[in-house]
């Protein structure tokens, strides 16, 4: 076994659909340009992306077998200070071939809601590997076949670079987990051989999780595509060159730099939608049943690049695609490549697309908004998304709740319908309430389908929007405005965050890492008794863990004066006495509602008397509907 | 008659008998308090305290909602701690919610079925006075045969109109707003139409002194087929009230009310539900007009009656056979009025 890491991962089962909340938005920049954050006013962007990885493939389509012919040319840059001795590839597409593969094990034959038809698997075949000089090598299969491994006869040193070239047939699955085709709809993802990232003397590299996604290192894409002249394609990078050939088909080439991947889509029935966005083209590709998708689309995407810019640095490519998803093949949206994303109309809470269409339920804007943010939280700043998943959703569905409710309000940033509204925030609450005994913190591998929604969607989102409101909103961007500046084009991990978030606080955030990030702790705050002259809260736990953020308390006294007290939260239980005070009328923990991760704050406000006319206003609703519901019972 | 007749008629019939409309109100209203009891105990012990109830009592916020779906997995996350009262009264709530579910359609539907003999007999008898012995034997008569009806009734829903209205909703959700000009008038005429045959029955059933609903059934059918312009008038213009009430009262009204106003708020309630109930009257009271000076075969002899004066129906059956139509009952005791025209009857009792 060579020193590549090869992770198995403990065969959980059904993880396949991840509980994905995929995040999505939509609007117009204008509301960014109306709440500005202060701090965060287009820093640099490095100039230079490090070229480590580049690929250079020539590939065409058999529009009909839904399989590619490809030739590549791949140019890795040793960068460690250990010499490599072999290589190891992904081959993803193998994940689709049948059902022993490590995906289709862990995730079962479902994905995201859309099925992988075993009539219509993917694969990949490597047919000729060799070094520029026309050295022959071989190449053997990993365990499922995701994963290949080729020895070198001399070991690539330090320093010097390695070209490696190979031949490869890959064949397209109907659309099943983000890549594949519909018809004459094609979402080309995964689908070329393509090497993990030599680190610590070591690849790393591994299987095909059902919950993983990827991990690679910066370089330059130059990928030219043949296929039939019918079809309008999309892809990473800018298109440079099309060539029209005389048996009916074309080549349209696309090149990339400082990208950590290449994919691309086409379809003959691909319309066009651009929109210039502060020198960047957004280009909508949309089909024609989804016209009514355009202006929102943009809209959010426009909204998305604005803000994020704003925030964290500025979009340094030319374009940004957004690819539409067909309704037979949704399978494909909702997922993010460099420079390119894909969308979709699909509902987020199940309502059907009727809700979508009349603008009552976001989901179109989310997924743009979310996936549109993943440029920022993978493709510059380049996670290892299958080691620490929790740090690109994370990052991104905090990002991309922030859109929201600056955007669409806190309270309708998911569902405006009348008088059901709905926030964002609260469906990462009721995900994370399912299972809130995770640390954000593990391998993909490691969590089950729900654990994985948890741990690397809801659980980050409240924690960061915690940390976010508990050393304000100012002092939090300039975080990740930091963090994002020091590793644009790098591959930080949860350690460099850290150190980044406490070296611009200037606080020890133990309670967030340690709490929240690395434990499995849950909180609640309540308040247990309010008498004449003192308020008693307290701070409950999981058995055998402790969490504490500090937070507030904030009491009212009879003559309508208030204290905001600090609280640690260090005590399990603090008594607050006012003896020459007034007597006190209401207490309440965490009154701003900062703590997002508190399980409950239905109790952590507190009177002293009874309460007669709220409760007076909720029973003469009651009553009212009982009598309503009788009334149609009754049939009368 | 026509529908528009009907129609006026039933306006008239309940305002005159306004008596039935505050009767089936007081039953309403005790029946929907006897189940509140408990929740409003309930709710007070464990959130009377709380700031949250403000909340809960200004607009249910989305996170109150959350946290009350998702109180038990958050009291288990904490070993199971008391202080999440939350989670306590949730699980109080949802066996009070299972119990309210079953109790909720018996105290519909045995009231429902009781009163509706002896309002039906109220309006058939137009010209007579309100009498509570009379209204009382004519819920009692009738309240077996109703709730038979009530059954089946209830039998249909599930069977028809519950897929129809479940695949409604799922058209308009995956198809989006144009399926819902189709879906929802559809749906409309599905439950007028239905309305139409199920009351009628009912009516039919009064009128012709007959209990077996599936005679009514029949006749009510027949007599719909036959006059369905008249019918789908009258039932186009009580539904057409019934909308207007809610456009009203839950569209206008209600929401621009202040959530802490609770005494303003349950005196407009209660105006709502008491409207609610007439405007189901005044199609009641329209259908039995309609019935009564419509010409139709009768399934069944109706009863032929004298008036006695002990006989706490105020008649009594002599067995002599019906003149073959509603119309054409003339025998003494029969329900008051029936051979005279309503418009003739109206008159009368305005005069």
């Amino acid at each position: 076994m060579s020193n590549h890491k090869v992770h198995q991962g403990r065969p959980a089962g059904f993880w396949a659909e991840a509980v994905i909340l995929l995040v999505f938005v939509f609007l117009s920049g204008l509301a960014c340009l109306l709440f500005p954050v202060p701090a965060a006013a287009h820093p640099p962007v490095q100039s230079s992306p490090p070229d480590v990885a580049s690929y250079t493939i020539t590939v065409t389509l058999d529009a009909e077998a839904k399989r590619l012919t490809a030739r590549e040319t791949i140019t890795y840059l040793n960068t460690t200070a250990t010499p490599i001795p072999n290589l190891v590839f992904h081959l993803y597409l193998n994940a689709f071939r049948d059902q022993n593969s490590l995906f289709l094990r862990e995730g079962g034959p479902m994905h995201r809601g859309h099925g992988w038809d075993p009539n219509h698997p993917g694969w990949i075949r490597v047919t000729d590997l060799r070094l520029a000089d026309g050295t022959v090598l071989t190449l053997a299969e990993i365990e499922d076949g995701t994963l290949a491994r080729a020895d070198l006869p001399v070991p690539v040193a330090p320093g010097e670079r390695v070209e490696i070239e190979l031949e490869f047939q890959a064949q397209l699955p109907r659309i099943f987990a983000r890549t594949g085709y519909a018809d004459d709809y094609f979402m080309v993802g995964q689908w070329f051989p393509k090497l993990g990232v030599w680190e610590d003397g070591g690849w790393n590299a591994h299987p095909f999780h059902a919950n993983a996604e990827f991990y690679a290192n910066f370089g330059t894409y130059d990928v030219a595509i043949t296929l039939p002249d019918s079809y309008i394609t999309g892809g990473t990078g800018l298109p440079v060159s099309t060539v029209d050939h005389d048996d009916g088909t074309q080549t349209v080439r696309y090149r990339a730099e400082g990208v950590i991947d290449f994919a691309w889509t086409a379809s003959t029935r691909f319309r066009e939608a651009p929109r210039i966005v502060d020198g960047i083209e957004l280009l909508y590709l949309y089909l024609p049943e989804h016209e009514w998708t355009v202006e929102r689309v943009l809209d959010a995407a426009e909204a998305a690049v604005t803000c994020y810019g704003r925030w964290y640095g500025p979009y340094p490519y030319a374009r940004l695609t957004v690819v539409d998803a067909p309704d037979d093949g949704q399978g494909a949206g909702g997922m993010e490549y460099p420079t390119l994303v894909t969308a979709g109309p699909m509902s987020m809470l199940g309502l059907g697309s009727g809700l979508i269409r009349a603008e009552m339920e976001r989901s179109l804007e989310l997924v743009v908004v979310h996936e549109v943010g993943h440029q920022w939280w993978q493709s510059m700043v380049a996670f290892n998304e299958a080691e620490e998943p929790w740090l690109d959703e994370g990052f991104t569905d905090y990002s991309t709740l922030r859109v929201m409710e600056k955007v669409y309000g806190a309270d309708t940033s998911l569902l405006d319908a009348g008088q059901w509204e709905m926030g964002y925030l609260q469906i990462h609450r009721m995900q994370y309430l399912l299972s809130p005994r995770l640390p954000m913190y593990g391998p993909a591998w490691e969590f089950g389908m729900m654990e994985y929604g948890v741990a690397t969607y809801s659980k980050p989102v409240l924690s960061l929007t915690t940390l976010e409101r508990t050393l304000g909103e100012e002092r939090m961007m300039a975080i990740m405005q930091t963090f994002f500046q020091r590793y644009q084009f790098d591959h930080p991990t949860t350690e460099d965050f850290r150190a980044v978030a406490e070296e611009v606080s200037g606080q020890d955030l133990a309670w967030f890492f340690d709490g929240l990030v690395y434990g499995d702790g849950v909180l609640n705050y309540a308040v247990t008794d309010v008498s004449e002259h003192s308020v008693t809260v307290v701070r409950q736990n999981s058995p055998n863990s402790q969490l504490i953020v500090p937070t507030e308390v904030l009491v009212i006294f009879a003559d309508g004066s208030s204290l905001l007290e600090a609280w640690s939260g260090a005590e399990s239980e603090m008594t607050f006495t006012y003896a020459d005070r007034p007597p006190v009328r209401s207490a309440q923990v965490d009154p701003e509602q900062k703590v997002v991760v508190d399980l409950c704050w239905a109790d952590n406000g507190m009177t002293r008397r009874f309460q007669i006319s709220p409760w007076l206003s909720l029973v003469v609703r009651l009553l009212y509907n009982l009598q309503n519901g009788l009334l149609v019972m009754g049939g009368l | 008659m026509n529908g528009w007749r009907a129609f006026q008629l039933g306006i008239s019939r309940t305002i005159r008998y306004w008596w039935v409309v505050l009767i089936l109100f007081g039953v309403n209203l005790l029946s929907a308090l006897s189940l509140a009891v408990l929740p409003a105990g309930s709710l007070a012990s464990q959130f009377g305290h709380r700031i949250a109830i403000q909340a809960a009592a200004d607009g249910v916020d989305a996170w109150l909602v959350v946290e009350t779906l998702m109180s038990p997995l958050s009291s288990g996350a904490l070993g199971g701690q008391s202080v999440l009262e939350l989670a306590n009264w949730l699980q109080q709530i949802t066996l009070l919610g299972l119990l309210t579910a079953l109790v909720l359609p018996l105290l519909a539907w045995l009231p429902a079925a009781f009163l509706t003999g002896g309002l039906l007999l109220t309006y058939v008898e137009v010209t007579q006075p309100f009498r509570w012995r009379r209204f009382l034997w004519g819920c009692w008569h009738w309240w077996g045969a109703f709730l038979l009806l009530g059954v089946m009734q209830g039998i249909l829903v599930i069977l028809l109109l519950l897929p129809l209205t479940g695949a409604v909703v799922g058209l308009v959700a995956i198809a989006g707003g144009w399926s819902a000009w189709v879906g929802l008038p559809l749906l409309t005429v599905v439950v007028a139409v239905g309305l139409a045959w199920i009351e009628g029955a009912r009516i039919a059933a009064v009128l012709g002194g007959m209990r077996n609903p599936f005679h009514a059934l029949g006749l009510a059918l027949r007599f719909t087929i036959r006059h369905l312009p008249a019918v789908g008038v009258l039932y186009g213009l009580a539904l057409a009230l019934l909308g207007l009430l809610h456009i009203l009262f839950r569209g206008l009204l209600l929401p621009r009310l202040p959530l802490d106003g609770w005494l303003l708020v349950l005196v407009v309630q209660q105006i709502f539900i008491l409207a609610r109930l007439w405007a189901r009257l005044v199609r009641l009271a329209g259908g039995a007009a309609l019935y009564r000076d419509s010409r139709i075969p009768r399934a069944a002899d109706p009863p032929a009656v004298v008036h006695r004066r002990d006989d706490p129906r105020g008649y009594a059956q002599t067995g002599q056979p019906g003149g073959g139509s509603f119309a054409a009952q003339t025998s003494p005791g029969q329900p008051a009025g029936q051979s005279q025209g309503d418009g003739a009857k109206d008159s009368v009792a305005k005069r």
